[in-house]
């Protein structure tokens, strides 16, 4: 900053009293815009004329990249060993048996132990439908969020479990674990673990019925809500919790469900 | 004004300075600034916490949020602009506004427009442009309004009593020439019904002139016209000369004509060509040393009243508008380089940025300003100088806070986004499990937000305690050094 002469222009009296110096550009600043100059050129010109580098190549790139380091085997023959039907069972529980089930005897998707199979029983058709999904009756396309290995598992396991036809041990998982030791045993736990996905965080329903609107379908006193739990509506969707919470969890639940019912439209 | 003969504006004695319009401006800012400032911290905290939206449609996240940024962008920013223009325009030419009719009519025509939009925009009424929004009957009567405006400021200038043109006037024009373009061009369309219109672009052609609007919405409405403030304001308000002359003009010249096509890093990794993303990125970074010369010849001025920065608040919020704005024109183009934005884009890290400009820069040079000239039109004393003291504190931490909180909200969600595991898959699948692990950032950036809009109720409170007082302002003018 040696060029400062801190001289004044005696702009002040156009400038409603404003002074200017006549310094410099400070050296460093102005290398600073020239370097950035050069900088652009030089990088548009090595981008585009020297390297040939576009937004398509890098693409092309990170695929073949991606189809080395995780090759597209083909789809491996599915194994049924106890380690595989194990590691299934527990991605079931956490993905799968909300809807179809802790038993897989259904729920809001249908029952996998009957006779029944809407898209197909063969083992390489099972694995299809998790891959692909039924999106337009709900069923989520599994194939980007599992990947191909745990869709093996889970698609293994369904059908070492349907072959057993309907006496599978209820899963391990988000739906069982009601039942481990660190069991949640406010009304609100029990419903923020197990009625959730389809009634609503707050009630308000989604794939289920509303619970805080004034209307009850299956009745509305606490006698009704509890039978309503206990038996589920299985025509509807919903499921028969009685065999998977108990009679005690339900009743804490079920009186949940009314106060939060009762507080709701008493507001409105 | 009648009691205040003694502090009688300037200008010829049958045309004395037009300062009723300053002070109808001044008002209608502080207005838009604590409606614009508060619908943000409500939708900050819509984030955090959705039941604040209250269940009903009008306030949900997506209407709101473009009422947010017009309210403080066109009402609050707009309102500053034209407030700071009107009274230094005038005496740095020497000459009251050409036409009281047409100060009169933009000034009436531009809260017309806001209240226009903040009615169409909770209804749901949108072009679905970001920061043009609003339809076309708005947006016809924003260039009409708009247009009045510039007329008026440029027979003022052609009706100069000085010769030379100081540097505040060149910033001034190019925001009254260049927004004008920007805004018929971007919002072309042809109406359907009164409130809906087909825009005559398509496809990428109507992103790339949406963002060739939107970026230079950013440099000609946010940047341009408030450095013109700086130059006069922060040199009137330390006493002191501007640092360089010569910096003052080329770095104008260089940023007026750089900014302009930097447009395209909003685009990187679209379908936009190669060739005009490179164009977006290496415009950005040549406008590094353009953007900073306008922070080191704020900052050089200051040279011999540091010690004044101390003790009078007004200079410490302009030393932090400077600070933050040379920060964010930093962060800026480093944003554009496409390595950088392939991680920060579509982030939280945005918004950070947008707001360490906006809160930090545009936000504290508009409070310096409000709290310097409304003594000086009203000729009223400041009736807290501690209170604005408090306000620069709260806003100054406010911003750290949210600035700092979004780089980790965005960082977190970025990385989250691109994460894959061993077997190539995506380790986080299940988008709600990235938005869930955001909300203790948005619970903080909901504070962060809070105190600044404290701040800014603080001022509002300050001024109009100051507009209502009895003590006439005596502060006397400093004078610059010889």
């Amino acid at each position: 900053m040696s060029r400062e002469t801190n001289r004044l222009l005696g702009h002040a009296e156009e400038n409603d009293g404003i002074e200017e110096y006549d310094n410099a550009l400070p050296d460093w600043w102005l290398g600073l815009f020239i370097f950035t100059i050069i900088w652009g050129i030089g990088y548009a010109v090595e981008y585009h004329f020297v390297s040939g580098r576009s937004q398509a190549g890098y693409y092309e790139a990170e695929m073949v990249a991606a189809a080395e380091k995780w090759p597209e085997s083909k789809p491996q023959a599915l194994a049924f060993d106890d380690a595989t039907v194990a590691a299934g069972k527990e991605i079931f529980g956490q993905q799968c048996a909300s809807c179809h089930g802790a038993a897989l005897t259904g729920g809001i998707g249908p029952n996998l132990v009957d006779a029944t199979w809407i898209h197909g029983g063969e083992p390489e058709q099972i694995r299809a439908t998790i891959t692909n999904g039924v999106p337009e009756k709900g069923m989520p396309t599994w194939g980007p969020i599992l990947g191909p290995d745990k869709i093996a598992k889970v698609a293994a396991y369904v059908v070492t479990e349907a072959k057993k036809g309907g006496s599978a041990a209820p899963v391990d998982g988000q739906v069982a674990a009601t039942g481990g030791t660190e069991e949640p045993m406010t009304g609100e736990a029990i419903f923020k673990q197990n009625c959730v996905a389809c009634h609503g965080e707050n009630m308000q329903g989604l794939v289920g019925p509303s619970l805080v609107d004034a209307e009850w379908i299956h009745g509305g006193t606490l006698e009704d809500i509890t039978h309503t739990i206990t038996n589920g509506v299985p025509e509807k969707g919903m499921v028969s919790w009685g065999p998977i919470l108990g009679e005690e969890k339900i009743g804490i639940v079920a009186k949940y469900v009314f106060d939060q019912n009762q507080a709701a439209t008493a507001q409105n | 004004m009648s009691s205040a003969v003694a502090t009688a504006p300037g200008g010829t004695s049958d045309r004395p300075y037009d300062d009723a319009i300053v002070k109808k401006f001044i008002l209608a800012t502080m207005l838009w600034a604590v409606v614009g400032m508060t619908v943000g911290v409500w939708i900050a905290l819509e984030l955090a916490w959705w039941p604040a939206n209250m269940g009903i449609p009008y306030f949900t996240f997506g209407r709101l949020r473009p009422l947010h940024t017009n309210a403080v962008i066109f009402a609050f920013g707009g309102n500053i602009v034209f407030t700071s223009m009107y009274y230094s325009m005038q005496r740095l030419l020497k000459v009251r506004m050409w036409s009281d009719f047409l100060s009169s009519f933009h000034f009436w025509g531009w809260q017309g427009i806001i209240v226009a939009a903040a009615v169409t925009l909770p209804l749901g009424l949108t072009q679905s442009k970001e920061y043009a929004e609003l339809i076309w009957p708005i947006d016809l009567a924003i260039a009409v309004v708009f247009l009045a405006g510039a007329l008026n400021f440029a027979m003022t200038i052609a009706n100069r009593k000085v010769k030379h043109l100081y540097v505040a006037i060149w910033f001034y024009m190019s925001f009254l020439i260049t927004i004008p373009v920007l805004h018929v061009f971007n919002s072309l369309a042809i109406p359907a019904t009164l409130t809906r219109s087909y825009p005559v672009y398509s496809g990428m052609t109507d992103a790339l002139v949406q963002w060739w609007y939107g970026h230079n919405a950013v440099g000609f409405f946010l940047t341009t016209p408030f450095l013109g403030m700086m130059y006069y304001y922060l040199p009137r308000a330390s006493g002191r000369p501007v640092f360089s002359y010569r910096l003052s003009i080329v770095h104008f010249w260089a940023l007026v004509f750089l900014y302009i096509w930097a447009g395209p890093h909003h685009l990187l990794y679209s379908a936009l060509p190669d060739w005009a993303q490179t164009l977006g990125m290496v415009f950005s970074i040549m406008l590094i040393a353009p953007s900073w010369g306008g922070m080191l010849n704020g900052l050089l001025t200051l040279r011999g009243a540091w010690d004044r920065v101390r003790t009078d608040p007004i200079l410490k919020f302009m030393v932090v508008a400077v600070s933050f704005y040379g920060m964010s024109t930093f962060e800026g183009p480093m944003m554009s380089i496409r390595a950088v934005s392939a991680l920060s884009h579509y982030t939280n890290w945005v918004i950070g940025h947008v707001h360490s400009g906006a809160l930090g820069w545009v936000g504290m040079i508009s409070f310096a300003i409000l709290y310097w000239l409304t003594p000086r039109v009203w000729n009223r004393k400041l009736y807290s100088e501690s209170l604005a003291t408090t306000h620069f504190w709260l806003a100054t931490i406010g911003i750290v806070i949210y600035t700092v909180t979004m780089w980790g909200a965005g960082l977190t969600e970025g990385l989250m986004w691109r994460a894959v595991d061993d077997g190539g898959q995506l380790a986080y699948p299940v988008f709600m499990d990235i938005v869930n692990r955001l909300s203790p950032f948005y619970w903080l950036r909901f504070l962060g937000g809070l105190m600044y809009l404290t701040g800014a109720l603080m001022m509002a409170f300050n001024l109009i305690r100051t507009i209502t007082g009895t003590e006439p302002h005596a502060q006397p003018e400093a004078v610059p050094a010889k």
